[in-house]
């Protein structure tokens, strides 16, 4: 009863108080709708010409057990997140931290077990790979982490670092590993001398162009870039984003990019994804994104990136408040708290992901109106 | 055929980089020895305060900041973390700092509340002209009421050099007449009491003879006027109770509760998200009016700066190579370091295949170059640039630039 009417208000947009919102019957209407889009959805056909396709990925961290082992509390740090990556594209991600868009880059990677959803790399379902199938998949997806200081090993000079990978998954033979590494090491703008040198000897610049020269060693085809530069000064960080697109063009590479910064995100990405609180918010290409933003929390973060130029006429969106807590999100949209234009269907009813666009997928209620 | 290689390889690293040996290093630490203990004495000592009266350059400024120097004796050496800085701050204006990490653009500002952390770290020489507004006190030393307006006392304007000023005497500024912001606003509260107890404790020092509701009533003040909602809750809360921009709107109440003349605010909002920053960046620039005051932001953004400041100091390896107004700064950048950092930003609206990028590092620390530090990784050096350090040339009133390009007779040549 009270369902036909929420359906009755969104499209006719019924005076506000009139409608009564049942959130318990919405909330199962709404889980119930959402498995069985997920299990048509899992069903489809891969596609053959994605390097990379993950479809309603889920991942929930425990919060609390009871003493036989059963999750009574857990914290969805990603949630429903789908989206399509072709050769040589780099897909930007965007959000504010604790949107879960590093848990989003480890799950794709399968650091963590995803609790849902499928992972399709290369036209493989790997969601299910035990960690001796993945083995293999390793060399072809690789990772470059946020600080360079931490993600080195100490204790290893650089060419041990690098020629470590190379030997494991047996790129080249034995006695060309040598020549290999000193290959790579001048292609990522690392003179040959630095062979014999240990990473605290090096700038953070130079140290995250060692990482870079490790992922990119097994000669992978998708690397999940997790905040590359945002340790970096504004002159490195130029130089490691430059460097990255022309490996990219080189190498033929697919990257994930995930930051928090807008400005370097537009740079690099030719697509882009906003998250928040764990889901999509909006998905499109760059051009897509900038010039259209669909969602008030796309128009929101772009109004608040600073911009260096004094005479700027600022028309900018403050949000209110802070993020709220991922174990504990808002129901009905996650935005509502913080949304500028929330009205009362926003705080029951979850709006839906939908293509707008093609290729441009938001999810507000506001755009449904329209 | 391999060793030969591995041969060649360390011969070259050893070019590149100069390891010190045992005797270099015990002379480093005898040398340094001495220096520190001169310095550390100068700090302790007690003086006079004509000692360290002095007067301002110009009077419209609040702060001058002389050729300062600020060196730490480490290990290795000398790091000349501050060499010869010199800027002003005036009155009711936003002067914004910006320059890579480790160009000594902190340590100004830790100079300037006596926060180097000794004996290593020391303030060489240089002044840092202060104008403080004080009671004025008569001869038993009470302060003199106000006449006409009751629990007002007259005020009189001190200036100190607080380089000269002996650490014993620093509270008469620190804290009450400079506040400052920092980064990280969890680790610069205190954990185990309540942000109301930390807001009071303010209250209490600088203004003797407060009350316990005098206090409240002040902390409930700044709580409401950095847009708190529920100031009541907030002033029970503990630290870990509130989220990274709630922190830091606590922290700019802090430095707000003993009405200083001077705000420092260090990278007050790198640690926060871009929504939050914003908020903050708006509240900074709404206090700008209401207190009467200037504040120093430090900050690597860029568009910080642009927003907030009024006059821009651009920093690099320690010493200052370009200043002058925001507009003359962003729309008529002349040192090719401000150039290139404002090249190398990607901003929202640049529509371009490559970025620009400055080529090379910051120079080593510790054995600084004569010529022109910037001179390695500078695509319009000349042959002028291998000579001695550029002096700072005047371009227009409020407009300084540090390089050979600029010089007199550069310019008539």
């Amino acid at each position: 009863m009270a369902d036909e009417k929420v359906i009755a208000s969104a499209g006719e947009n019924v005076a506000e108080s009139a409608v009564v919102y049942d959130d318990a019957a919405l909330a199962a209407e709404y889980q119930e709708k959402r498995r069985k889009q997920i299990e048509e959805d899992c069903k489809k056909p891969f596609d053959p010409e994605a390097v990379l396709e993950v479809r309603h990925l889920r991942k929930c961290f425990p919060l609390k057990k009871t003493v036989t082992g059963k999750v009574t509390q857990e914290l969805i740090a990603v949630d429903d997140v789908s989206f399509k990556l072709h050769k040589g594209e780099t897909l930007g991600i965007v959000g504010e931290s604790g949107c879960g868009k590093t848990t989003m880059g480890r799950a794709i990677l399968k650091l963590h077990q995803p609790t849902g959803g499928q992972i399709i790399f290369d036209g493989k379902d790997i969601t299910n790979y035990k960690s001796k199938q993945m083995r293999e998949i390793r060399k072809e997806m690789q990772i470059i982490f946020q600080d360079p200081y931490s993600s080195l090993p100490p204790r290893s000079t650089v060419g041990g670092i690098l020629s470590e990978p190379v030997q494991v998954h047996k790129i080249v033979p034995k006695d060309q590993i040598k020549n290999y590494v000193l290959n790579l090491m001048d292609r990522c703008g690392l003179r040959d001398y630095y062979y014999e040198r240990y990473p605290h000897e090096f700038s953070g610049g130079q140290r995250q162009r060692i990482c870079i020269a490790r992922a990119l060693s097994v000669n992978p085809k998708l690397v999940i870039c997790d905040e590359p530069v945002s340790a970096l000064d504004v002159s490195i960080q130029a130089q490691i984003i430059n460097l990255l697109k022309k490996l990219q063009n080189e190498m033929d590479l697919t990257y994930v990019f995930i930051s928090h910064d807008l400005s370097v995100v537009k740079f690099i990405s030719d697509k882009i994804g906003v998250m928040y609180l764990g889901a999509m918010m909006e998905f499109g290409t760059k051009d897509a994104i900038f010039s259209n933003p669909l969602h008030p929390y796309t128009q929101a973060l772009f109004s608040a990136v600073p911009n260096p130029d004094p005479d700027a006429k600022m028309n900018r969106v403050v949000l209110k408040g802070d993020i709220p807590s991922p174990a504990n999100p808002p129901k009905g949209c996650r935005f509502h708290t913080r949304c500028p234009y929330a009205k009362e269907i926003c705080k029951h009813v979850t709006p839906e992901y939908k293509e707008y666009e093609p290729g441009h997928f938001a999810a507000c209620h506001k755009l449904d109106e329209e | 055929m391999d060793k030969q290689e591995k041969k060649n390889m360390t011969k070259a690293s050893k070019g590149d980089k100069h390891y010190l040996t045992g005797k270099e290093i015990r002379a480093i630490a005898k040398a340094n020895a001495k220096e520190m203990k001169a310095l550390e004495k100068y700090k302790n000592r007690k003086a006079e305060e004509s000692e360290f009266l002095t007067e301002m350059k110009d009077d419209g400024n609040i702060l001058e900041i002389d050729d300062l120097h600020t060196f730490f004796y480490t290990e290795q050496g000398v790091v000349k973390a501050v060499n010869g800085v010199s800027y002003d701050v005036p009155k009711n204006s936003v002067v914004g700092v910006v320059g890579e990490s480790g160009c000594g653009k902190s340590v100004t500002s830790m100079s300037v509340m006596r926060l180097i952390q000794g004996p290593t770290g020391q303030i060489k020489s240089g002044s840092i002209r202060f104008k403080s507004r004080e009671m004025k006190l008569d001869e038993k030393g009470n302060p003199i009421p106000k006449a006409g307006a009751e629990g007002e006392y007259e005020m009189v304007d001190k200036i100190y050099d607080i380089a000269k000023m002996p650490i014993r005497e620093i509270h008469r500024i620190r804290g009450k007449q400079i506040a400052m912001i920092f980064q990280e606003p969890m680790t610069s509260l205190n954990p185990v009491f309540t942000i109301g107890q930390q807001l009071d404790e303010v209250t209490f020092i600088h203004k003797p003879g407060a009350t316990k509701e005098m206090a409240k009533a002040k902390s409930m003040e700044m709580l409401d006027k950095v847009g708190i909602a529920m100031p009541e809750r907030v002033y029970k809360a503990f630290p870990h109770e509130l989220s990274g921009g709630m922190r830091q709107r606590v922290m700019i109440a802090m430095a707000l509760a003993a009405d200083p003349r001077l705000i420092i605010a260090d990278e007050p909002t790198t640690a926060l998200d871009v929504t939050i920053q914003a908020q903050i960046l708006d509240l900074l620039r709404d206090l700008k009016d209401k207190i009467d005051g200037s504040i120093l932001l430090i900050t690597h953004d860029l568009g910080v700066i642009a927003e907030m400041a009024d006059y821009v100091v651009v920093m690099y390896a320690g010493k200052v190579i370009e200043k002058g107004t925001v507009r003359e700064i962003f729309q008529n950048p002349l040192h090719p370091y401000t150039v290139g950092l404002q090249k190398s930003k990607p901003t929202m609206n640049l529509d371009c295949k490559t970025l620009y990028n400055i080529p090379g590092n910051v120079p080593n620390p510790i054995n600084m170059p004569d010529y022109c530090y910037f001179k390695e990784r500078c695509a319009k050096c000349t042959k002028k640039c291998s000579g001695d350090y550029p002096e700072m040339v005047q371009v227009s009133p409020t407009h300084f630039v540090a390089c050979h390009l600029y010089d007199e007779e550069n310019k008539n040549g």
